[in-house]
């Protein structure tokens, strides 16, 4: 089944800072399909968590504020939603889990109060059952004696229990989509196995969509049906998962694989660098934003900013393959 | 003269955790306990291991930031686990520290260029020319121009202040770097850069690191020989190649074959591990993994297994192995 549950169309958003105006996304187009996980991959400041917090509606504004663009969810665009319509929808339809598990808790609510909050929020059931749901929640994540534990605080707990808890709050209503920003990359890799284990175990389960973001291209040949690159507020490169790492072919992807020792790579050796820093998103104006770092940048990536072409199975933002 | 840049024989660092009456330490956390190595000259020694296992107490200790509570240091033949502030200050001119945030070890209202002299002038280069000079040649050194020596910390991105960091390390001709996660706050477009830099200035400059990482395939890209530790002992410590191809301690097992491949749909087999590490405070009697080692017998929880020698430079603390 090829069902598309997320669809955004051409979404920017603009920071409106006191001397200038930060376009954080510029412009991004993709989809998911039901029990399909895309895996959104950059680096710092390209735009990722943004893009992601504009699905929940959860952006500060100001300074933010999305400036165009179309975010289809089953049917209907979330930008035309009211406040209150996007209460009911976060948690329910579509969760989030965030890198920070020691600060999305609150440290004065036990972990079950906190659970049940958000089953009490969206479903029609008393209290005690919602703390059932809660106690079956925590047993599905894991936690070992779910029962003592929810009378326990967030302090109470180790990091990795934390993201259990998390995730076991993000899951507890059966959401259609659930997106994912860094949800390991403050965990060790243990740890981080155990946890990418069980969202794969609870996709499997549940047939849920997932958005997972991350820097670490090791989870996402892990985790993702399909990639997105984004770089400078735009996306690079989408393609299949396989396509991406056997066959990558915008110069930004080929280079962040390269820069990365695997295991299975002689060692010692001299790295593959990427030239030159992370832009900030608002310090290119013109052509392709990888230019000032691409080993194959030519005269027309100076002037014009190419388009997203399809190569292949994939699509690429590269004039090298006009 | 021992042909070793560095010994460490039974290192212990605890800290004191809960005071009882009249203020007296009543139980400590075992941050780390007892560890011993040596690095040779112009070797990497690569000190893996999760959050909380002793990697950074471990290189913080060897410097003499935190007072070791057990055990000895050797720097080149030379006790200095004893020696005090004026006798360490000759030991910095060979040992410098890089630390992992650069946006914390960097003092945001002096130049950088000013950050890399004052290290000068504190050992004694008195000749303001001179110092500029040497400040030149090391912004060179470490891939910044010389007119980045008058910006301020936050006019750089976080792989140029590294750089900084790193050239204020070398400012004084050190012999020794202990590296604690270098890159790890790093993107990884800009990893590559920095590694590629510490491997470069190894050479150049004949250099040893300890380089302390959570990063694996780092740890192994970089690291002559790699140690293993868990809960504030080393378990395993071998030739990297050695310990990536075969690893014999079941913690070290376990630890590498869950490290992301880059190859989509290839299925290795993962040992994922069950719970958590246990508290430093309380660690478990005998062998400290057994609590979540599924080979773990009678005798493992009860008779701590010493580190020993299983192959070329190849070093277990199991029963099993």
């Amino acid at each position: 089944m090829n069902e598309q549950i997320l669809r955004i169309n051409d979404l920017a958003v603009h920071f409106y800072m006191d001397t200038r105006i930060v376009p954080a996304v510029d412009g991004v187009s993709f989809s998911v399909s039901r029990g399909e996980t895309l895996g959104l991959v950059g680096e710092s400041g390209c735009g990722k968590s943004v893009t992601a917090l504009s699905i929940m509606r959860l952006l500060p504004s100001p300074p933010a504020r999305i400036v165009r663009g179309e975010i289809w969810f089953k049917g209907e665009n979330l930008l035309d939603k009211t406040n209150e319509e996007m209460r009911k929808i976060r948690g329910n339809d579509i969760s989030m889990i965030f890198q920070e598990p020691m600060t999305s808790l609150n440290p004065v609510f036990t972990v079950g109060y906190q659970i049940s909050e958000v089953i009490m929020q969206h479903q029609n059931v008393s209290k005690k059952e919602a703390l059932e749901r809660a106690i079956e929640m925590l047993r599905m994540v894991k936690i070992p004696l779910p029962e003592k534990r929810i009378k326990q605080y967030p302090h109470q707990l180790s990091g990795g229990m934390r993201q259990r808890v998390m995730i076991a709050m993000a899951l507890a209503c059966n959401p259609e989509l659930l997106i994912a920003d860094e949800p390991t990359t403050a965990l060790d890799v243990t740890i981080e196995a155990q946890i990418l284990e069980l969202i794969n175990e609870l996709k499997e389960r549940f047939g849920s969509s997932v958005i997972m973001i991350t820097h670490d291209l090791g989870v996402v040949a892990e985790i993702a049906d399909k990639v997105a690159v984004m770089y400078s507020g735009r996306i690079l490169e989408q393609a299949d998962v396989h396509s991406i790492f056997n066959n990558p072919k915008h110069p930004y992807t080929q280079g962040l694989l390269e820069t990365i020792p695997d295991i299975d790579l002689p060692r010692g050796q001299r790295l593959k660098e990427i030239k030159g820093v992370v832009p900030l998103p608002d310090e290119i104006k013109v052509g392709c934003r990888f230019k000032s770092r691409c080993e194959y940048v030519r005269a027309e990536c100076m002037v014009d900013e190419p388009p997203l072409m399809q190569v292949g199975s994939s699509l690429v933002r590269c004039w090298n393959y006009a | 003269m021992t042909a070793n840049i560095l010994e460490v024989k039974g290192l212990k660092k605890y800290f004191p955790f809960k005071k009882g009456l009249l203020g007296k330490a009543m139980e400590y956390v075992r941050a780390v306990d007892g560890v011993d190595f040596h690095i040779g000259y112009g070797e990497t020694l690569g000190l893996v291991g999760e959050s909380g296992c002793g990697k950074s107490t471990t290189g913080r200790t060897i410097m003499r930031l935190l007072e070791p509570t057990e055990g000895e240091i050797f720097f080149e033949g030379q006790n200095i686990t004893r020696f005090n502030k004026k006798q360490l200050r000759q030991v910095y001119k060979h040992m410098q520290l890089i630390f992992q945030d650069p946006f914390a070890s960097l003092n945001p209202r002096k130049a950088v260029g000013d950050a890399v002299d004052e290290v000068l002038l504190v050992h004694g280069m008195k000749d303001g020319v001179k110092r500029r000079e040497r400040v030149e040649e090391l912004f060179d050194m470490v891939g910044l121009r010389k007119e980045d020596m008058d910006k301020y910390p936050h006019e750089f991105s976080g792989g140029q202040r590294q750089r900084v960091v790193i050239a204020r390390a070398l400012a004084v001709n050190p012999k020794l770097l202990i590296c604690d996660e270098p890159v790890s706050a790093l993107d990884v477009s800009i990893q590559a850069q920095i590694i590629n830099l510490l491997m470069e200035l190894k050479e150049r400059l004949k250099l040893s690191y300890l380089f302390i990482s959570h990063d694996l395939r780092v740890v192994r890209h970089i690291s002559d020989r790699v140690a293993v530790m868990y809960l504030g002992k080393i378990v395993e410590m071998a030739p990297a190649e050695d310990l990536f191809r075969e690893p014999l301690h079941p913690y070290s097992k376990a630890l590498l074959s869950v490290i992301p491949v880059l190859k989509p749909g290839q299925k290795r087999k993962k040992l994922v591990l069950e719970g958590e590490v246990p508290n430093p405070v309380n660690p478990p009697t005998g062998c400290r993994f057994s609590t979540r080692c599924k080979y773990a017998t009678k005798q493992c929880s009860e008779i701590e297994p010493p580190i020993k020698l299983v192959g070329n430079r190849h070093f277990v603390a199991c029963h099993l192995c």
